[in-house]
């Protein structure tokens, strides 16, 4: 088990570094590394800033964004899966994702302020706002019952898309609707050293709850009952959960769009490995997220370069058939 | 219906034969204000079908295939059925029936087709040949600047590719376009490739939903963006979206673009 880590941490490694040397700008392999060197101090070679900005101000924080937002959202989605006892859930499932998507319509459309910082703020303040209305419509005596968090999700989330549509239709440009479709399909070009910054101590601190409840989230598998008559304390443990899980996707939409299938899908490959055990589970499909969304990314920028594709149309199509082929190879077994 | 289909009537002096005009992006032209307050405006955006059916039009002429889908008035084959003639731009065609790269001549040719259906073929061609001068005596010293023209999008700009509206433009004032490798009127690229491309200038398409001085800001503030040299020496051109879907118009954007580019000493 710890050399299956081991692994995907090497391999999450050498995406890394293989992923920056890959882009639509003819650089060489030399050049690539020279700049990084020269970041972080041990070098100070002369290479001409525009190429200095491709590489330390475009590529490297959009793949450590990917590394990042890849990883997040496979960890929301396997805890999502568990709370609910639901395979079909996906860390948008709280409304989470229609909520942002309102958000950023509202900013794209409406002219509420300009720019990215915009955007970003306008996404999550979507994101958080339909995930306090999902709370707040399905929490009876601070207690969230699985099956109503769910229904209540799903409810706001058409709500809150009905209401894109409408903002959409209503106020905007038939021009203006395409960069409001390449934001919903979810772009990492977004990601900078600035979104890192505060999106990975996030990052850390919510896995290291959810690490922390492992134990906790496997006796969920038992049902309600067993997991109470283990001495979990269910409705704490949950809301924690939860919410957690839900302001961290937050954030991961704000920065990247709502990007599909990474949550839904790598859980359940990822258990086809791990098994349940949420102790082996978690640190798989972390890694697993992450590297997948690397290269899924480094896809969606070079394919039909100089054409830039939306990554959430590639996750789908890329992961897809890959999940199919795992579930006929390993059948019968889940 | 459109902004341009609308100020191509106006030029050939058609407002009285206009029994109303829609969903114009802009302002009409000065030059056509006076005649344009004499139709009548049918709606903001398209209008409903039964709106157009009350006037009764005898045809329908629009710039946008838009036009006739349920967003607009509805199919053009229930409007032939009416007895109801239709016309869409040459731009505004479905790609199989768009010429694979417009030009001018294209613009050109639906101002005669108009012309022609409303009888007055002579009006198109001082039109036209007054376009053709002041085309002409533009596209002077510009030649070999390459130009990025930037229409929308930060996450990844949408740039004039080959084919399109924007390509027209820049080939009639002589400038080479940086993504005339792209299919499409517009494509949507990366900011690394533009950086690796390196434009001389930039042009930033001004439009209501997407506004010029917004790009300037997003360009001046990027992390990256900010040490390209045309943005550094800001070599930018402003022109409105509006003159940039095939018209009358794109006269005024081919001169702004030359001026524009010959003004920033290239």
């Amino acid at each position: 088990m710890v050399a299956v880590v081991v692994v995907l941490a090497g391999g999450l490694v050498l995406s890394v570094a293989a992923a920056v040397t890959v882009g639509p700008a003819d650089l060489s392999l030399s050049t690539v590394w020279l700049v990084i060197t020269n970041h972080l101090g041990l070098t100070s070679a002369d290479v001409p800033l525009l190429r200095d900005h491709i590489v330390w101000e475009l590529r490297l924080p959009r793949v450590l964004g990917a590394a990042l937002v890849g990883a997040g959202l496979a960890a929301c989605g396997a805890v999502m899966q568990t709370v609910t006892r639901n395979p079909l859930a996906d860390p948008y499932l709280l409304g989470v994702s229609s909520g942002a998507s309102l958000g950023a319509v509202a900013v794209l459309v409406l002219g509420l302020g300009t720019g990215t910082a915009a955007l970003t703020g306008g996404a999550f303040a979507g994101a958080l706002a339909a995930f306090a209305v999902v709370v707040a419509a399905a929490g009876h005596r601070a207690v969230l019952r699985p099956t109503r968090v769910v229904l209540a999700g799903v409810a706001i989330a058409q709500l809150c898309s009905a209401l894109a549509s409408f903002v959409i239709i209503w106020a905007a440009d038939p021009h203006a609707t395409h960069s409001i479709t390449f934001w919903l399909s979810g772009s990492l070009a977004r990601a900078d050293w600035a979104a890192l910054g505060w999106a990975t101590p996030l990052l850390a601190a919510v896995f290291a709850v959810i690490l922390w409840h492992a134990r906790a989230l496997n006796t969920f598998a038992f049902g309600e009952e067993a997991a109470a008559a283990l001495g979990v304390d269910v409705g704490r443990v949950r809301w924690l959960l939860l919410v957690t899980t839900a302001l961290l996707t937050a954030v991961l939409v704000a920065i990247s769009g709502a990007i599909g299938f990474v949550g839904l899908m790598l859980p359940h490959a990822a258990r086809r490995f791990t098994g349940p055990d949420h102790r082996r589970l978690l640190p798989v499909v972390v890694l697993a997220g992450a590297i997948f969304l690397i290269w899924v990314d480094t896809a969606a920028r070079t394919l039909f370069e100089p054409r830039e594709l939306p990554v959430g149309v590639l996750t789908a199509l890329l992961g897809v058939p890959a999940f199919v082929l795992l579930l006929r190879r390993r059948g019968g077994n889940a | 219906m459109n902004q341009s289909a609308t100020e191509i009537m106006l030029a050939l002096g058609l407002q009285d034969r206009m029994a109303g005009s829609a969903y114009l992006d802009d302002q009409v032209l000065p030059e056509y204000a006076a005649a344009y307050a004499k139709v009548p405006v049918l709606a903001t955006e398209y209008p409903s079908k039964e709106k157009l059916l009350d006037i009764a039009p005898d045809f329908v002429y629009a710039s946008f295939a838009s036009a006739f889908s349920d967003e607009g008035v509805g199919d053009r084959a229930d409007w032939q059925n009416l007895g109801v003639g239709t016309y869409i731009s040459t731009a505004g065609c479905p790609k199989d029936m768009r010429p694979a790269k417009l030009a001018m001549d294209d613009v050109f040719a639906e101002i005669r087709e108009i012309a022609a259906i409303f009888g007055v073929a002579e009006r198109a061609e001082t039109l036209i040949a007054d376009q053709k001068q002041r085309i002409a005596t533009v596209s002077a010293d510009v030649k070999g600047t390459r130009v990025l023209w930037w229409d929308a999008g930060t996450d990844a700009p949408s740039a004039g590719a080959c084919c399109g509206g924007p390509a027209m433009i820049m080939s009639a004032a002589g400038v080479t376009n940086i993504f005339a490798d792209l299919g499409g009127s517009w494509a949507d690229t990366s900011w690394e490739t533009v950086v690796e491309r390196n434009p001389d200038v930039i042009v930033l398409v001004d439009a209501s939903w997407d506004r010029a001085a917004a790009k300037q800001a997003f360009l001046e503030k990027h992390a990256t963006l900010k040490d390209l040299p045309a943005v550094m020496d800001k070599r930018y051109v402003v022109l409105d979206f509006s003159s940039t879907s095939a018209g009358v118009r794109n006269v005024l954007a081919v001169e702004a673009l030359a001026r524009g580019v010959g003004g920033l000493g290239n």
